[in-house]
């Protein structure tokens, strides 16, 4: 804030002008109109801070946002909301075929080591094959989030 | 902002049914291209879809909107400065003489957009707070993380500028405003 004990000197007084302008100083004891009658500089100051308002800032208070600019707003708004979900899908297969990965791994090693029949144990394996593919292949099969659904559930199933 | 940030898209039209008027001015008075301030309205929006989850409900939104609105401005402004300045100096040697440049003299609000791109980024955006959005002192240093007595000196050094702009322009034709000339903050 401004010092109101400080001398007035013009840059200080235009400060306090443009602040009553805005309602902003009162300037109760009167001491920038006493300035005003002794400093033309300052009184064109005051005067053109009149001016500047219907000058200047009329017409741009006036400007409307062009037509149809809500409904820009709202298509780029949908764009980008399609675009981040796309990122988040992206990011949601990657993570799922890192834990099929791992998961195959395990069940990989926990075969190899169990106590199971033949049979058993190539049908599983077989199994293994297929997410590993589907895995390897994104495209030409459901998603890695589907062949992890579907490993969970063999698993599972396995164990009973 | 509440429905905003759970991701409901009807909240965005509203908000901008509500607010699209205020950000559109408020870039109007920060760049002087209207399709400038059209496309920062939009980013703004953008922005408000991205950001609502970091809105903190205590505060008070508009101050969140302005802030935001001014910041992408200056960001905007500063990439397109000079684009813009070579633009704003062909319009202004074609008021000098050439008749082809009736339309754009008809524009008011081009012709104010312009002069107020002449001040600094700082400048425009105290001026257009106050004159645009009629903000008080107190929310303009709210809204710019600024003390309220850096808020008023730049309002005077801003209008100071401005009117020794507008004088500029005018004494080409009936007579300038007769502003001393003064130090700029």
């Amino acid at each position: 804030m401004i010092d109101e004990r400080a001398p007035a000197g013009c840059e200080d007084v235009r400060t306090r002008l443009s602040a009553r302008h805005d309602g902003e100083y009162p300037d109760p004891a009167g001491e920038l109109d006493r300035h005003l009658a002794r400093c033309a500089e300052c009184a064109g100051f005051e005067r053109a801070l009149g001016s500047l308002g219907e000058r200047v800032f009329d017409p741009l208070r006036a400007a409307e946002p062009p037509r149809g600019l809500a409904g820009r707003v709202s298509a780029r708004a949908a764009r980008a909301a399609q675009g981040g979900l796309r990122r988040g899908d992206r990011g949601v297969a990657a993570l799922a075929r890192g834990l099929a990965a791992a998961l195959l791994g395990f069940l990989g090693v926990q075969l190899f080591a169990s106590r199971a029949p033949a049979e058993e144990r190539s049908s599983a394996l077989e199994l293994l094959g297929e997410t590993g593919h589907a895995l390897a292949h994104p495209g030409d099969h459901p998603p890695p989030e589907l062949a992890l659904v579907r490993l969970f559930e063999t698993e599972t199933e396995a164990r009973r | 902002m509440r429905r905003l940030a759970r991701g409901q898209g009807a909240a965005l039209d509203t908000l901008f049914a509500r607010h699209g008027g205020r950000v559109y001015r408020l870039a109007r008075g920060m760049l002087p291209q209207p399709e400038d301030a059209e496309d920062a309205t939009q980013e703004v929006f953008l922005k408000l879809l991205e950001r609502a989850g970091q809105f903190d409900c205590r505060a008070r939104f508009t101050t969140w909107l302005h802030r935001l609105t001014v910041n992408l401005c200056l960001n905007r402004g500063e990439r397109q400065r000079q684009r813009v300045c070579e633009g704003l100096a062909a319009e202004l040697a074609a008021e000098g003489g050439d008749p082809s440049a009736g339309a754009a003299q008809a524009d008011e609000c081009a012709r104010a957009a312009a002069l107020l791109e002449r001040l600094s980024p700082e400048h425009r955006a105290v001026l257009s707070l106050r004159e645009l959005e009629g903000l008080s002192y107190a929310e303009i240093a709210a809204t710019l993380h600024l003390p309220v007595g850096t808020v008023m000196s730049r309002l005077a050094r801003a209008r100071e500028r401005l009117a020794a702009e507008v004088g500029e322009r005018e004494a080409t034709k009936v007579g300038a405003l007769s502003l001393p000339k003064t130090r700029t903050r």
